[in-house]
C-alpha cells in the first residue's frame, strides 16, 4: 500500500519509514464493537436517567460518545491495520452513531424535521400517489426520494412509517459510511487516508443529529457522496468504460435531484468547480471532459427538476441566504452586533465545559487545516533544486506526491476549505448561523480530507514519537468530533427530557399527541386549524389535519393567539385563513420559547420575546359567549372559531 | 459454469421466495428481511452485476452501488408509478421491484456466462468462531440498548390527563350534540359529568368510571331554545372543583368589527 510503504521527503531529505507489518485480518474490529454496543447501553440509560432529572446523565451520554469514537480513532491512526478492518470500523462506528439518535426514540419521530417528511410518507401511504399538498412543508411532497424510498419498504415489509424510516436510514448509512471511506481513499491512494478522513468527516456539526434524522439530507447526502466517488472512480477505470460508469451515476443523480434541493444545488456547483478547475490546472486536463459531461448532465437534471417544482425551493432557501448574508455584511461593517455563541433565544446558555470543546475543536481544526494545504501545494516537482534531492527517490513515493497536485478535485478541496473561516463568522449572526451550520457537512467533504493529510503531514514533519503522535492524534480528532456534535444541535435538545416550552422534541409529550389524535378522528380534515409551533407538527401528522402556517397560507397566524383581543387584524387573518379552530396550549404562557419562536420562524417579535404571553391573551376565547370550547384536557383547549370566519 | 453464476441464482431464488412471503400478508420479521433486501439491495446488486459482468468491482465497492442503485430504481420506479392509475400500492411496488431485480439477474447471468474475465465470486469474510461469538454478543447488547430506551419512554413519568369534548350537532342529527370522555390518567377514575344550559340542568351522569385508556360517549339532546351549552367533568376523588370544562355556543353570531 502506498501510505505503508511510503516514504517521507521533507526538504531535500528522504526520510525513510520502516516497513510495518500489516495485519491481514480483522485485527480489533469485533472487540470495538462490542465495546461500542456496551456504550450505547450506557447512552441509553443516559436517556433514561435524563428524563427523571438525573444530574449524571449528561455526563454519562458524552462517555457513550467517546468510547463509541476514541477507539476507533486510535486504530485507523495506525499504519498496521488491515484495509478491511478500517471498513469495518468506519461503518461500525458510522452505524453505533445512528443508533444513538435512535435510541432517543426508537418507536416515534420526534426531531422537528422528522414531522415534516412524516406528513408527506404519510399522504403517499394513503394515496398512493405523490405531490400531495404538505402545509407544513411545502418543498417537501416535490422532493419526495426519502418518502419514496420509505413508503416503498413500509408497503413491502408492512412496518409503519416510522419503522420503516428508521431502518431505512439505518442501510442508507452502511452505504453512506464505504462510500465516505472508499471515496477518501480512492482520492488519497491510501487505506489509512481514507479512514482519517472518513473519521473526520464526523466531525461536522451536522453528521450526529441532522444527517441521522428521518429528512431529506439524510438520504441525499450519502446519495451524493457515492456519486462523488463513482466520479473519482470513472478517472481510473480500467475496462469499466466511461459510458458504462455515466449509466450508474445517472439515476443517482436524478434521485438526488427529487430528493434534496440543497444537495444537488452543491453538487451540481462542486462538479462543475471539479471540471473547471480540471479544465484550467497543468496535468489534469485530460480528466476534464468525462467530469465535465456528468457536471453538465446534472446541471441539466438539477435544473429539469427545479424547474417542475415551479422553483418553491428558491422561496424556501434565499430568504435564509439573503438573510445571513445581510446580516453577515452588518457585523462585518459593525452596523449590527452579532449573536451570542452558546447562547440560546430563551437565554439558555450551554454548559461551560462544552463551550470549551466546541472552541477547541474549531482550533483544532483551523490548527492542522493550513499543514494539510502545505501537503497539496507543496510540491518537490515546483522547485528545480527540489527535483534533483528527489531524484533518489522511489517511483512510489513519486506517486503520493503526485497524487494531490495532479487531482483536479484536491484542488478544488483546498480551494473549499477556504471558505471554513468565512463559515465561522457566519456563526456569530442569527441568520448566518443556518448558513453556517447547514454547509458544514458539504464543506467537511473537503475538510476532512485536508485535515487527514496535515495530520498525516505532521507526523512526518515533527518527527514526533510514535506513542505520543498516536495520543495526540486520538485526543485531536475526538475533540473535533464532539465539537461538532456542541456546534449543530443545542444542548437543551441533545437528551430527551421534561416537558419545555416552544423546544421541538423536548415539547412532545403524550397530551399533545393524544390532542392530535383526537382531532384527527372527530373533526373534518378539510377545516382548517391553527395551533402553536409543536401542537402544528402533531396536528399534521398525528391528526392528519391541515394546518394554518406561514408556508402554506402567506401569513402569520400568532396574533390571533398572542393578541389580548380579536381586533379587525385578527379577524383579517381568521378570514383569510377560513380557520374554524383554534387549538391553545396554556403552557406557552409559561415561559420563553426556548427556539425562540411560538409558533413559526419569522413570527412577529421573533426572537426577541422578553416575557410569555399572558394567560388571559391565551384564554380570551373563553370570555367570548360566541365561542365553542369543543375539546379539554387541562393543558390543551380547542375553540370552534368558525363563528368570526363568516360576515358580520 | 455454476460458480459464475450463484450469487445470481440465490437473487433470483430469494426474490421469489419474497414475493410469495409478502404476498401471504404475514407480518413477521421473516417479511422484513426478504423486504429488506428487495428494496435495499437485490435491484442494485444484480443491475452492477449486469452492467460490469465483466470487469466485477470489490466487494465493499459492489454493496455501494447495489443499495446506491436499488434505493434510485426505487425512486424513479416511485415516479413511474405515480402517474400510473394503480399508484405507489404493495402489489405495484412488488411488481416494479421484482421485474427490475428478475430482469437485471438474466441479463448478468447472460453476460456472466459470456465473459473470458469472470471466473467466480468471491467472498472472504474469515470470522473466527471467538469473533462471531463477540459479534453476536454485540447484536444482544444493541437489541438490549433499544430495549432500555423504549422501556424509558414507557415509564416516562408523565402527569396523566383526561380528555373531555362536546361535539356540535352534525348535518344528519341536528338535535343531538355528542359529549366525550377519555381517560389517559395513570389510574383508574370515575368521574361525575353535568350537562347544562348555562342555568338548569340537562343531563347528569354521576359515576362514569374509566379505567386508563378507556373512552365514555353519549349523545345530548338539544332543544330549539338553548343558546349555550356547559358540560362539566368532576372527579369523584376531588368533587368540589371542576376538572374538565367544555361548551357550545349554538346560534352564535358573528360580533365582527
Amino acid at each position: 500500500m502506498a501510505t505503508q510503504q511510503m516514504l517521507i521527503a521533507q526538504g531535500q531529505r528522504a526520510v525513510p519509514v520502516t516497513k510495518a507489518k500489516v495485519d491481514t485480518g480483522w485485527g480489533w474490529l469485533q472487540p470495538i464493537m462490542l465495546f461500542q454496543a456496551f456504550a450505547l447501553v450506557l447512552v441509553a440509560i443516559a436517556y433514561t436517567e435524563n428524563k427523571k432529572g438525573t444530574p449524571w446523565a449528561t455526563g454519562l451520554f458524552w462517555l457513550g460518545q467517546v468510547m463509541i469514537f476514541a477507539p476507533t480513532a486510535y486504530r485507523v491512526s495506525l499504519t498496521a491495520i488491515a484495509r478491511k478492518e478500517r471498513i469495518g470500523l468506519i461503518v461500525a462506528t458510522g452505524l453505533a452513531l445512528y443508533l444513538v439518535k435512535v435510541l432517543y426514540t426508537p418507536q416515534h419521530f420526534l426531531f422537528h424535521d422528522e414531522f415534516l417528511h412524516w406528513r408527506t410518507a404519510t399522504d403517499i401511504l394513503l394515496t398512493g400517489h405523490l405531490f400531495t399538498a404538505n402545509p407544513i412543508l411545502t418543498v417537501s411532497p416535490l422532493y419526495p426520494g426519502l418518502e419514496i424510498i420509505t413508503t416503498a419498504f413500509a408497503n413491502v415489509s408492512g412496518l409503519t412509517v416510522v419503522e420503516s424510516g428508521l431502518i431505512t436510514l439505518g442501510v442508507v448509512r452502511v452505504m453512506f459510511m464505504l462510500a465516505l471511506y472508499l471515496f477518501y481513499e480512492q482520492i488519497g491512494r491510501s487505506a489509512q487516508i481514507g479512514s482519517i478522513a472518513a473519521l473526520l468527516y464526523f466531525g461536522n456539526s451536522n453528521f450526529f443529529y441532522f444527517d441521522s434524522q428521518f429528512s431529506y439530507e439524510s438520504l441525499s447526502l450519502p446519495l451524493a457522496t457515492a456519486i462523488l466517488y463513482i466520479v473519482l472512480l470513472q478517472q481510473r477505470a480500467r475496462g469499466r468504460g466511461f459510458i458504462r460508469l455515466l449509466i450508474l451515476v445517472l439515476p443517482l443523480i436524478v434521485t438526488v435531484a427529487i430528493t434534496h434541493h440543497l444537495t444537488a444545488y452543491v453538487m451540481a456547483g462542486l462538479l462543475l468547480a471539479w471540471s473547471l478547475v480540471a479544465f484550467i490546472a497543468p496535468r489534469t486536463r485530460r480528466q476534464s471532459l468525462n467530469i465535465g459531461i456528468v457536471a453538465i448532465l446534472t446541471f441539466v437534471i438539477v435544473a429539469a427538476w427545479t424547474r417542475f417544482t415551479g422553483n418553491i425551493a428558491e422561496g424556501y432557501l434565499l430568504p435564509v441566504i439573503g438573510g445571513g448574508i445581510g446580516e453577515f455584511i452588518a457585523l462585518i461593517l459593525n452596523e449590527e452586533g452579532g449573536r451570542q455563541l452558546f447562547q440560546g433565544a430563551a437565554g439558555l446558555m450551554t454548559p461551560f465545559w462544552e463551550r470549551i470543546i466546541g472552541i477547541l475543536s474549531i482550533i483544532f481544526v483551523v490548527g492542522v487545516l493550513p499543514f494539510g494545504l502545505l501537503e497539496i501545494w507543496h510540491s518537490p516537482f515546483r522547485n528545480p533544486v527540489h527535483l534533483k534531492g528527489i531524484r533518489v527517490l522511489t517511483a512510489n513515493v513519486l506517486r503520493a506526491w503526485y497524487r494531490y497536485r495532479n487531482n483536479a478535485l484536491v484542488i478544488v478541496f483546498a480551494g473549499i476549505v477556504v471558505l471554513y473561516p468565512i463559515m465561522l463568522i457566519f456563526r456569530f449572526t442569527s441568520s448566518g448561523w443556518e448558513i453556517a451550520n447547514r454547509s458544514s457537512e458539504f464543506i467537511f467533504w473537503a475538510i476532512a480530507f485536508v485535515l487527514a493529510i496535515g495530520a498525516l503531514g505532521l507526523r512526518s514533519y515533527r518527527r514526533l514519537p510514535p506513542q505520543l503522535w498516536t495520543a495526540g492524534f486520538v485526543v485531536w480528532i475526538t475533540v473535533i468530533f464532539l465539537g461538532g456534535s456542541v456546534a449543530g444541535w443545542p444542548h437543551w435538545a441533545r437528551l430527551p427530557g421534561p416537558y419545555m416550552v416552544s423546544a421541538d422534541a423536548r415539547s412532545i409529550e403524550p397530551q399533545g399527541i393524544a390532542a392530535a389524535t383526537w382531532a384527527g378522528s372527530y373533526l373534518d380534515p378539510q377545516d382548517r386549524i391553527a395551533a402553536d409551533r409543536v401542537n402544528t407538527l402533531l396536528l399534521a401528522t398525528y391528526g392528519l389535519l391541515m394546518p394554518v402556517t406561514h408556508q402554506y397560507d402567506n401569513l402569520y397566524i400568532s396574533p390571533v393567539f398572542l393578541s389580548s383581543q380579536i381586533g379587525s387584524n385578527e379577524y383579517d387573518l381568521i378570514r383569510r385563513t377560513d380557520l374554524h379552530y383554534a387549538l391553545v396550549d396554556d403552557r406557552l404562557s409559561t415561559a420563553l420559547p426556548t427556539v425562540g419562536v411560538y409558533f413559526e420562524a419569522g413570527e412577529p417579535g421573533a426572537d426577541q420575546y422578553i416575557d410569555p404571553p399572558s394567560l388571559t391573551n391565551l384564554t380570551k376565547f373563553d370570555r367570548m359567549p360566541t365561542i365553542s370550547r369543543i375539546f379539554d384536557s387541562g393543558h390543551i383547549k380547542i375553540y370552534d372559531v368558525s363563528v368570526l370566519n363568516r360576515d358580520p | 459454469m455454476t460458480r459464475k453464476i450463484a450469487d445470481l441464482l440465490l437473487v433470483i431464488a430469494l426474490t421469489l421466495i419474497a414475493i410469495v412471503v409478502i404476498l401471504s400478508g404475514m407480518q413477521n420479521i421473516v417479511r422484513v428481511l426478504f423486504a429488506t433486501t428487495l428494496v435495499f439491495v437485490f435491484p442494485g446488486y444484480t443491475l452492477v452485476a449486469a452492467m460490469f459482468a465483466h470487469h466485477p468491482f470489490r466487494m465493499e465497492t459492489h454493496l455501494v452501488f447495489a443499495i446506491a442503485l436499488s434505493i434510485a430504481m426505487a425512486v424513479l420506479s416511485g415516479l413511474f408509478l405515480h402517474f400510473m392509475p394503480w399508484g405507489l400500492r404493495t402489489e405495484s411496488w412488488l411488481v416494479a421491484l421484482a421485474s427490475i431485480t428478475l430482469f437485471a439477474s438474466a441479463l448478468a447471468i447472460i453476460r456472466r456466462s459470456f465473459s473470458p474475465y469472470f471466473s467466480s465470486v468471491r467472498l472472504h469474510l474469515n470470522f473466527t468462531w471467538p469473533q462471531l461469538a463477540m459479534s453476536g454478543l454485540t447484536v444482544l447488547l444493541v437489541f438490549i440498548a433499544i430495549g432500555l430506551a423504549r422501556n424509558g419512554i414507557v415509564n416516562e413519568t408523565q402527569a396523566g390527563f383526561t380528555q373531555l369534548w362536546l361535539l356540535p350537532p352534525a348535518s344528519d342529527s341536528p338535535d343531538t350534540a355528542q359529549v366525550g370522555i377519555r381517560n389517559e390518567e395513570t389510574t383508574f377514575v370515575s368521574y361525575r359529568l353535568v350537562v347544562s344550559d348555562g342555568g338548569s340542568t340537562l343531563q347528569n351522569w354521576d359515576a362514569i368510571e374509566l379505567a386508563p385508556g378507556e373512552e365514555w360517549q353519549n349523545q345530548i339532546d338539544i332543544q330549539p331554545s338553548d343558546d349555550n351549552i356547559n358540560a362539566q367533568l368532576y372527579r369523584n376523588d376531588s368533587p368540589a372543583s371542576v376538572y374538565r370544562s367544555v361548551s357550545l355556543a349554538l346560534n352564535g353570531e358573528s360580533s365582527g368589527p
